[in-house]
């Protein structure tokens, strides 16, 4: 290397508003353009609102190589990884999790683009100057495909959690934003795409199993789905399936919501549940705890990570399990209180000055970027 | 049940709260299948995954286990009796029979009676029945007094498939409704899409026929340019295709047309209806270059027309314009509602009918002060009379502007007044100053339209007049 790094660049193949990866794109952006870097975001599909802010990856073409770090963001499988490795910039891997092929419909792009996701990573083990993990259950899937264990570091997905705290956040009024039911019936919220492996339809069962526990002068809750791919297959299962259920008045599935609403969801449910089989991360969770939301999740991948000392962790996987596990929060607001508690305890993890510290660290120490 | 992760939690206390809870729950409804579902008739799976909580289904009675759908009946039976489940072609063989007309429950005995048994309360019973159902003679008592006692069960079990059934229609139901959304949505675009079609496919004719008309006058030696009358198809079998065609090249530029109505807005301003605010309806208002002009003006103003195209594309503009035939908007209409009402070049496709129903229809509709405006072929004009108005082969029939004012009277208009408009440009006229020249330009250059205004008059209030 004949001169300094003076431009640390982020690639990842797909950005959209509110998603994860893009999130932690742009919170690395803000450190990196603090310490004087030039710093964009490249990508290959860009919706509307991003345009501007994220740049088109043919850019990359005129990066270059003596002073550009590239920071290669990887979720899912995509045709440009050999004209990554084309462009001969030096490359850094920043892994987000590859949800398993067999959670998506055979046949299916999603699943296509799963299992060309791992291949990718295979691939690639040699090409990249270092490896951060955004959490532990990832670090450990890396080591799967070889990846030496001592060269992974794990920051927890470097989030912006000032996203959700705007001064408009508190004044959503869900009744009116999302059913007017729940003005007076309490409302257990979950965010994330309408998926399979994220398993909504637990979700449902675990409604219908609560509901039957409570008294019955109690008010009914409901269950808010928020998130993408309504018009799934799966969608529709779990439509159907909620309706076969009696729930159709109990259920809400408004789609994408945007941050207000986000915000307001977080801070206007009685409980965050989340049954999901696969969770590299799980950010919602993390946003839920910001919000002050209890949460109840189904341990599994890297949710017990993510949560910390918060939130009420099965090992359960069975819906009246969870119902159970509701019903005791619901009528016990000291229950709430203390995990609450639990859940401020591990937000500490996350607070952007010590994910800044970390980040840099790694930065200079494995990605070769001169001191900042 | 729950994972120690926070020292602050009893999770003693809290697991046992939770164990008791469980206790007091119900199985939920049978489910359709956690690994597999069959989408509203389209075959597909929607993989679940490790999702996968029971395996085949629980059954506590033979009752239950009766009642079970068929994957399942022989998925559990077949385990209660030999102990594993079937493999698929053993599946496949008891599926098979059962279809082929062996009752449940005979399957049932001979499977106890080869297996292990069948270890389900209720289960002796039955098996025992069937064993007698066996009998020669006896079998046939036993089958019908059984059936009989069976009756209730199999009522709630109807009910309960009739309740599934309803489900699974209004969820039909649900999706054909948003089929039926989407398909009308998409009956929209194409509707606008091919008016804006049928608008350029007319512009592009206009030029082509500008074009192809320059050079033949440059030249006269060459073939005659332009559509040749005889090979061009007259009509369009949809027929308006056709009028647009004819109306474009008879009628004139859309530009052109609001130059000529342009002179109408200081009648709609004076009108006193419409400066209390009330809207214009314009009955056939074509392109909508009137509807514009009275907007632009600053009053509401209306419209009907009988072309979808002509719809969509004054919609598209932002015009307040509906698909309907005039008499039926004037009748909807509440009485004395509107503060003007025209139509021009509408009169003449009407029989003499339907022209004094719309002038009824007109005058009802309009509020006190309103005014009515049509604007038609002026006959007086011999050359109009006789040979132009038969242009368009939709006219009924020339009105004397003297019986359109006599008609409109007799319904109740007053102060009707005869505009003549738009005279042959007097480049055209016979320059000579002798009366023989001045009588020939009046009947055959002279005004070739004219416009009817009238009033709705205010009632008269007896009460004011002094006794």
């Amino acid at each position: 290397m004949s001169q300094p790094i003076t431009a640390i660049h982020q690639f990842h193949h797909g950005v959209d508003v509110g998603d994860g990866v893009t999130n932690s794109m742009l919170f690395i952006q803000r450190l990196l353009r603090e310490r004087g870097f030039e710093s964009e975001i490249f990508a290959a599909r860009i919706p509307e609102p991003l345009e501007g802010r994220v740049r088109s990856h043919r850019h990359l073409e005129g990066c270059d190589p003596d002073a550009t770090l590239l920071l290669q963001h990887h979720s899912l499988g995509h045709s440009l990884g050999d004209w990554l490795r084309g462009l001969g910039l030096p490359r850094a891997l920043v892994y987000h999790n590859i949800t398993p092929p067999g959670y998506f419909s055979e046949g299916s792009e999603l699943r296509h683009y799963a299992e060309l996701g791992r291949e990718q990573l295979r691939d690639w083990r040699d090409d990249f100057r270092a490896v951060l993990a955004v959490s532990d259950y990832n670090a450990e899937d890396l080591q799967g495909e070889g990846y030496a264990p001592d060269a992974i570091r794990v920051i927890p997905l470097l989030v912006d959690l000032a996203r959700l705290d705007g001064p408009v956040a508190s004044d959503v009024s869900l009744a009116k934003q999302l059913h007017p039911e729940l003005g007076h019936r309490p409302a257990l919220s979950f965010v994330g795409r309408l998926v399979e492996n994220k398993r909504q339809h637990l979700l449902i069962e675990m409604l219908w199993h609560l509901q039957h526990m409570l008294p019955a002068r109690a008010p009914r809750p409901m269950l808010v789905l928020a998130g993408g791919g309504k018009d799934s297959e799966y969608a529709r299962f779990l439509k159907h399936r909620l309706h076969q259920l009696r729930l159709d008045d109990s259920v809400v599935m408004p789609g994408k919501v945007d941050d207000a609403t986000l915000a307001g969801l977080y801070r206007g449910s009685a409980a965050f549940v989340c049954a999901s089989a696969h969770e590299g991360f799980g950010m919602p969770l993390v946003e839920a705890m910001l919000a002050d939301c209890p949460v109840v999740a189904m341990g599994l991948t890297n949710i017990p990570h993510t949560l910390g000392e918060g939130g009420l962790v099965l090992d359960s996987e069975d819906p009246a399990v969870m119902a159970a596990a509701v019903a005791l929060l619901l009528e016990d607001p000291a229950l709430a209180d203390t995990v609450r508690a639990g859940q401020q305890r591990t937000l500490a993890r996350y607070q952007p000055d010590t994910l800044k510290e970390a980040l840099r660290d790694w930065l200079v120490q494995a990605c070769g970027a001169p001191p900042m | 049940m729950l994972r120690r992760n926070n020292p602050e939690l009893d999770i003693g206390r809290l697991t046992d709260a939770m164990s008791q809870r469980l206790e007091r729950t119900e199985p939920p409804p049978p489910w359709p299948g956690e690994t597999a579902w069959v989408s509203e008739g389209e075959g597909r799976i929607v993989a679940l995954g490790a999702s996968r909580l029971r395996g085949s289904a629980e059954v506590d009675s033979i009752h239950g286990l009766l009642s079970l759908p068929d994957d399942d009946f022989i998925q559990v039976a077949h385990r209660l009796a030999y102990g594993r489940l079937p493999d698929g072609q053993e599946h496949d063989r008891i599926l098979a029979r059962l279809h082929g007309g062996l009752s449940r429950e005979a399957w049932l005995l001979e499977a106890a009676e080869a297996g292990e048994g069948l270890a389900l309360p209720g289960a002796r019973r039955v098996l025992a029945l069937t064993r007698l159902a066996r009998l020669p003679k006896i079998g046939r008592l036993v089958r019908w007094l059984s059936a009989a006692l069976r009756l209730d069960r199999l009522r709630s079990e109807q009910n309960h498939a009739q309740r599934l059934q309803d489900a699974r229609y209004h969820a039909l139901l649900q999706v054909l409704r948003d089929q039926a959304a989407r398909l009308d949505h998409l009956d929209g675009t194409c509707r606008r899409l091919s008016a804006e079609r049928d608008v350029l496919e007319q512009r592009l004719a206009a030029a082509e026929r500008r074009a192809a008309q320059a050079p033949s006058a440059a030249d006269a030696t060459r073939a005659p340019a332009g559509p040749d009358p005889d090979s061009a198809p007259l009509d369009d079998p949809r027929g308006r295709d056709f009028y647009r065609a004819l109306e474009a090249r008879f009628r004139g530029e859309p530009g052109a047309i609001a130059e000529l109505m342009r002179e109408h807005l200081p009648r709609v301003a004076e009108t006193p209806a419409m400066q209390e605010g009330r809207a214009l309806l314009d009955l056939g208002c074509g392109r909508g270059e009137w509807l514009r002009l009275v907007e632009e003006a600053g009053f509401t103003a209306r419209g009907v027309d009988l072309n979808a195209a002509n719809v969509s594309v004054s919609r598209a503009e932002g015009l307040e314009v509906r698909y309907q035939d005039a008499l039926g908007a004037l009748r909807d209409q509440p009485d004395q509602s509107l503060g003007m009402i025209t139509a021009f070049h509408l009169v003449e496709h009407l029989t003499p009918e339907a022209l004094h129903r719309l002038l009824q229809e007109v005058h009802r509709a309009l509020a006190p002060g309103g005014r009515l405006l049509l604007e038609t072929p002026n006959p007086h004009n011999l050359n109009v009379g006789s040979c132009t108005f038969y242009l368009d082969p939709t006219h009924e029939r020339p009105i004397p502007p003297e019986y359109l004012a006599f008609l409109a009277e007799f319904v109740g208009f007053a102060d009707t007044a005869i505009l003549p408009l738009h005279p042959v440009g007097s480049e055209h006229h016979l320059q000579e100053e002798s009366e023989t020249a001045r009588r020939l330009n009046h009947y055959l250059y002279g005004p070739q339209d004219y416009a009817l205004l009238a009033s709705r008059p205010h009632p008269q209030a007896p009460e004011e007049t002094p006794a």
